[in-house]
């Protein structure tokens, strides 16, 4: 809502600076969120004074003039009364005048002109278009037109809040101030002065629907001669952000604007049968609306009809065909009250919205629309010179009663954590034009007036006492509260340690909107029965980008790091902790895992002088993962060949598998894959499922003796075919049940001579301990023999040497 | 023993800290090495005297003129071991960069978020989520929205089916806590919201921190403290200004405003002259959302609250585009 400060002085008297008063509407609920000169359309409109003027041959009444303002300029001018010597508003190029004209250097007549000389009405500040505005003696040329004729007014853009659509009007807007500066609102003087015949001679009206419309009142003004409005409304309207279109219309908007009711103004000669229907629409029936849109409806929408078809589409737009014109003689005017819901419900079926439904679907005062039904034919009859039929239609079958809400002074105070009087609040609530009758010596009765549809509890009048009082003298006091102990969530913590472990391993956090593509499934490869394939769609998504809620974090990943190495880094070690949404069968919501993903690319290192960088391989993601999962204390984690991703390369990438669930995968993402995201090279990513690995988080942590006795270490290297994993050698070690072995850990792997091609030498070092005494030398040995037995009998491995490590 | 012997090794020792106290290399060191300890060292000289000394006092001259050859090769091996550092100190150039293990950063919004939700567990509040993907019941018609509410406008919603929307705010999370729990309550709710907007001061997806609490006697007072504490550990102390606003869920209700971080309220570009920044929006709990999750509104009464992450993280740091979130430019990310 635009509030014009000179004019929102006509309801209400103020001191206040617009500042000081865009700070009280702002401290009452009414955020004011910008404060504008209302003149600033005049910044490139100088004072110019007329140096010279020329005929222009051949042009008609077209003259040249050389008018001093800034500097001199040569000035295309058809105005009459052009003179040397006079003073005059040039506009100048650049400038933008009210009815949207914007100036430029132009070639009129042959002649360069730059810049217009003006009239009143070109500049919105009179009636005036015969001729240039004329400027007084004083006005200083050169100077801001505005600041030259001490013109200042203010525009004030205000933020009305759903709740209150009674402030959607300049009235609504004085009576929040007048409340604040305990200033009564002066309400327009409105009498309209009726003659013969009656309204009621002239057009019936017939509600069939009182549901939809609980009260239809409309006035006819005869007679009327349509025109340009006064330069004071065009000027309050165009601040108010409306187009000035003539004089009838014009008078509809200002009185929405002034009284925030909704008028729609018919041409009565263009109603067919004198009559006005209120009824649904059957379904498919169609109205084409003022804005020349043929619009379908369907039976839930209100239509206004005559004897012969519809003519308005009820509290939205009119119809064309029976809107007011230049040669419109009587005027029915129409003040309604719709049902709110219906005329959202429409609204939004054909994305309609106007100043009218805006405010119908917020509701209006069933009260205050009569009066408005009668300042708008008074200013009609004002300013188009009509007469006013007499008396008025009043469709009106259930009056609105608004019942009185019982208030508790101890309750209002407790919700504060005021101490208020019961004078204070009565006062606070009175000044919001309340009736507030006491009963006993805490409790009041309120009724509010039926502008104020949003008081219907007690809460609700809390809330301006509460306002009214102010918010900022509200005094701050901690609550008392019992102590307790506030319950951890373990899936909290599991996600806050994998970001601190994954962070403290070198990998940057990401975060990617929930939202991806349609087609990442296809980019990923997955089959057609993969779960990953069952997204939740959005049925009004942004962007094609945008349309499925993630089945996995890659595509984001994926993504991320094609952004990154565009903008030219390419070493990565990403990750990203989220949820991802799979539908489910028969639930309305999907089901959310938490998921952890990862993305390493480039070199492990920066280039640096410590050594040669090096580029990342499968053993960095896989590292990643282990050591999140031996931070986590997770053991017996096993990472089984192949992911089985139809974007991984089979042979380098794995499984994570642990107690018979599956934790995820890791591995290196094909290299077709990555070209429809245009990446190439290698690119390693890993994804785990933490909601899996919750119930594999051990309780608690036990303390293991320190060994009292020294390990022995021996190192064996054994050359074994290519097909062997080491995890088989591992496995074949531990299945000899030692209790005695502390430890196996791999520390060479060599292809090459002396070996044969297909063979690879795997060097391992073990460790040997026992709880009870010092192994001696001949207890070492035999232990080693039976591991290096196990070795070459269970996988063929050739034993290439032994020796104390 | 003769007097004489002792005397001698005495000076002896005396001597030799002397002459290994001033020394700056180790060539000079050997030198006075040799010159003590060498065979034809001073020391060496002196115990080959012990000779001429009377047999009974033999034994005791010996142990003392050891003693002073230990100590004096003690001396002489700490004088090489500091002279060798020396060396090494000036061997190396220790402005060479140094071995780093790489460092990971968490997303700015990931630490905006923990920041906050900490102050809040701090206070004793608990922690709560909910889904992201949630029905219209509790996104909505449970927080005092019905269907056709204008209300509705002031969120765009991203729509999964009639009754299903990507949660437009945290506040589901309330009306799923206090379905389960009556009061008294103290709860955080962080997470993410959707909203079918996108330009330089929104993202579809963005982050929310939910909190509200629930007991007898709790006021607008008692929110406007908990808000200050907050206030104070997020931006330090800058003065919090509440108004007047509406949610469908709380009566009264209030928006939040902190004095601008930048200009400190005298009005700039940033709190577009207002010299105040809207932070959050808060209130006092609906006595109709209380109804519908079946909670005695005469007996309990509660605050909300709710802020947007994103916001606090534009504040703290001075980032001008909130895309720039979402965008995961590394050179962005590592700045944090």
């Amino acid at each position: 809502m635009n509030v014009l400060l000179s004019w929102l002085k006509d309801y209400v008297a103020t001191d206040a600076s617009p500042r000081q008063l865009a700070d009280l509407l702002t401290m009452r609920g009414l955020e004011v969120e910008s404060l504008r000169p209302a003149y600033g359309y005049l910044e490139q409109v100088v004072v110019g004074q007329i140096k010279e003027v020329r005929p222009l041959p051949d042009s008609g009444r077209l003259r040249l003039c050389r008018v001093a303002a800034d500097q001199e300029r040569w000035v295309v001018c058809g105005a009459p009364n052009a003179e040397v010597g006079q003073l005059v508003p040039l506009a100048m190029p650049g400038a933008r005048l009210p009815g949207g004209r914007q100036i430029e250097l132009a070639r009129v007549g042959g002649e360069l002109s730059e810049g217009m000389l003006c009239s009143e009405m070109d500049l919105g500040l009179g009636d005036d278009s015969a001729g240039l505005m004329t400027l007084p003696p004083t006005a200083e040329v050169g100077r801001r037109l505005d600041q030259a004729l001490g013109l200042e007014d203010w525009v004030l853009e205000v933020a009305v809040t759903p709740n209150r659509p009674d402030c959607l009007s300049m009235i609504g807007i004085a009576r929040e101030v007048g409340a604040a500066c305990g200033q009564k609102v002066r309400y327009p003087n409105v009498r309209p002065r009726e003659r013969r015949p009656l309204t009621a001679e002239m057009v019936s009206v017939f509600v069939e629907r009182p549901d939809l419309c609980p009260r239809y009142t409309a006035r006819i003004v005869r007679n009327t001669i349509p025109g340009p409005s006064p330069a004071w409304m065009q000027a309050r309207l165009r601040a108010a952000g409306m187009r000035p279109i003539n004089n009838l219309v014009d008078v509809t908007n200002y009185v929405l604007l002034e009284y925030g009711q909704p008028l729609h103004a018919f041409d009565y000669a263009l109603l067919a049968g004198n009559r006005l229907i209120v009824r649904a629409a059957t379904a498919g029936e169609r109205i084409t609306t003022l804005d020349g849109v043929a619009r379908e409806l369907n039976e839930e929408a209100l239509l206004i009809c005559d004897a012969a078809r519809p003519v308005a589409l009820a509290g939205i737009m009119g119809g064309g065909g029976s809107e007011v014109n230049p040669s419109t003689h009587d005027v029915v005017i129409e003040s309604a009250l719709f049902d709110r819901v219906n005329i959202r419900r429409t609204s939004k079926r054909l994305g309609l919205s106007t100043e009218s439904s805006y405010r119908f679907e917020r509701g209006v005062d069933p009260i205050g629309m009569r009066t408005a039904l009668d300042r708008a034919a008074q200013l009609m009859a004002d300013l188009a010179g009509g007469e006013i039929a007499e008396g008025a239609i009043d469709c009106y079958a259930k009056p609105v009663e608004q019942g009185a809400v019982k208030l508790r002074l101890s309750r209002a105070n407790a919700l504060m954590g005021l101490q208020l009087s019961g004078t204070q609040v009565a006062a606070y609530l009175r000044a919001l034009e309340m009736e507030v009758q006491p009963a006993g010596k805490e409790t009041f009765f309120v009724r509010a007036p039926s502008f104020r549809m949003d008081i219907s509890r007690e809460a609700d009048l809390i809330e301006e006492i509460a306002r009214s009082h102010g918010y900022g003298r509200i005094s701050a006091a901690s609550p008392r509260v019992a102590v307790s102990a506030a319950p951890t969530s373990p899936e909290r913590s599991l996600r806050e340690a994998v970001r601190g472990r994954f962070m403290s391993q070198g990998l940057t956090e990401v975060i990617n909107y929930s939202f991806i593509s349609g087609s990442a499934a296809d980019r990923l490869g997955l089959a057609a029965d993969d779960p990953r394939r069952s997204g939740v769609n959005l049925l009004n998504p942004l962007s094609e980008d945008q349309a499925v809620m993630r089945t996995s974090l890659v595509p984001g990943l994926i993504e991320t790091a094609r952004r990154n190495v565009f903008q030219g880094t390419a070493d990565l070690r990403l990750f990203e902790v989220g949820r991802i949404f799979l539908a489910r069968q028969g639930h309305d919501l999907p089901l959310e895992r938490l998921a952890a993903g990862g993305l390493l690319a480039g070199y492990r290192t920066a280039q640096g002088w410590h050594g040669v960088p090096e580029p990342v391989d499968f053993y960095d993601v896989k590292g990643v993962v282990e050591t999140l999962f031996s931070a986590l204390r997770i053991g017996g984690v096993e990472y089984a060949p192949d992911a089985e991703e139809p974007f991984l390369v089979p042979g380098e990438s794995a499984r994570l598998l642990a107690g018979g669930r599956r934790l995820g995968f890791c591995g290196r993402m094909l290299e077709e894959f990555l070209e429809a995201y245009g990446l190439k090279g290698a690119v390693y990513l890993f994804e785990l499922d933490l909601d899996e690995m919750l119930p594999l988080l051990p309780c608690q942590v036990r303390f293991q003796p320190l060994p009292r006795y020294p390990a022995a270490l021996r190192d064996v290297a054994f050359m074994v075919a290519e097909d062997v994993p080491y995890r088989r050698i591992v496995e074949s070690i531990e299945a000899l049940g030692l209790k005695e072995l502390e430890d196996v850990r791999l520390f060479d792997v060599y292809r090459g001579k002396p070996l044969e091609p297909g063979y690879k030498s795997m060097a391992l070092s073990v460790s040997f301990r026992s709880p009870e005494k010092t192994l001696d030398e001949s207890e070492v040995n035999a232990l080693l023999a039976s591991v290096i037995n196990a070795c070459e009998q269970k996988l063929g491995a050739v034993l290439r040497s032994a020796c104390q490590g | 023993m003769g007097e004489n012997f002792q005397d001698r090794l005495e000076g002896l020792g005396r001597e030799a800290q002397e002459a290994i106290l001033p020394v700056k290399d180790l060539k000079d060191l050997e030198e006075v090495r040799v010159r003590f300890l060498g065979r034809k060292g001073e020391l060496t000289g002196l115990l080959r005297s012990l000779a001429q000394l009377p047999v009974e006092e033999r034994p005791g001259a010996g142990s003392l003129a050891n003693a002073l050859k230990a100590e004096i090769s003690f001396a002489l091996d700490a004088a090489a071991e500091r002279l060798k550092n020396l060396r090494r100190v000036e061997a190396i150039d220790v402005s060479l960069p140094g071995r780093v293990v790489p460092l990971g950063r968490l997303h700015p919004i990931t630490q905006v978020m923990n920041e906050v939700v900490g102050t809040f567990v701090r206070l004793g509040f608990e922690v709560a989520e909910g889904p992201e993907v949630e029905l219209d019941y509790y996104n909505f018609e449970a927080l005092n929205m019905p269907a056709d509410h204008p209300a509705r406008d002031m969120q765009d919603t991203f729509y999964v089916s009639d009754r299903v929307v990507l949660r437009t705010h945290t506040s589901p999370i309330q009306v799923r806590v206090m379905e389960k729990r009556q009061p008294p309550l103290r709860v955080i709710g962080p997470g993410r919201a959707f909203r079918c907007d996108s330009d330089v001061s929104h993202t579809p997806m963005f982050h929310q921190v939910e909190g509200f609490m629930v007991d007898e006697d709790v006021s607008m007072a008692h929110l406007k403290a908990v808000l200050s504490v907050f206030a104070e550990e997020t931006f330090g102390a800058a003065p919090l200004r509440f108004r007047p606003s509406f949610f469908p869920f709380t009566e009264p209700s209030a928006e939040v405003d902190i004095q601008c971080t930048v200009c400190r309220g005298a009005g700039c570009r940033v709190c577009k002259g207002t010299g105040w920044m809207e932070i959050l929006g808060a209130g006092m709990i609906d006595p109709e959302v209380f109804r519908i999750v079946g909670v005695d509104s005469e007996r309990w009464s509660g605050f909300a609250f709710g802020m947007g992450i994103e916001r606090i993280a534009l504040l703290k740091y001075g980032i001008d585009d909130i895309r720039l979130f979402y965008e995961n430019d590394l050179r962005f990310l590592r700045q944090f």
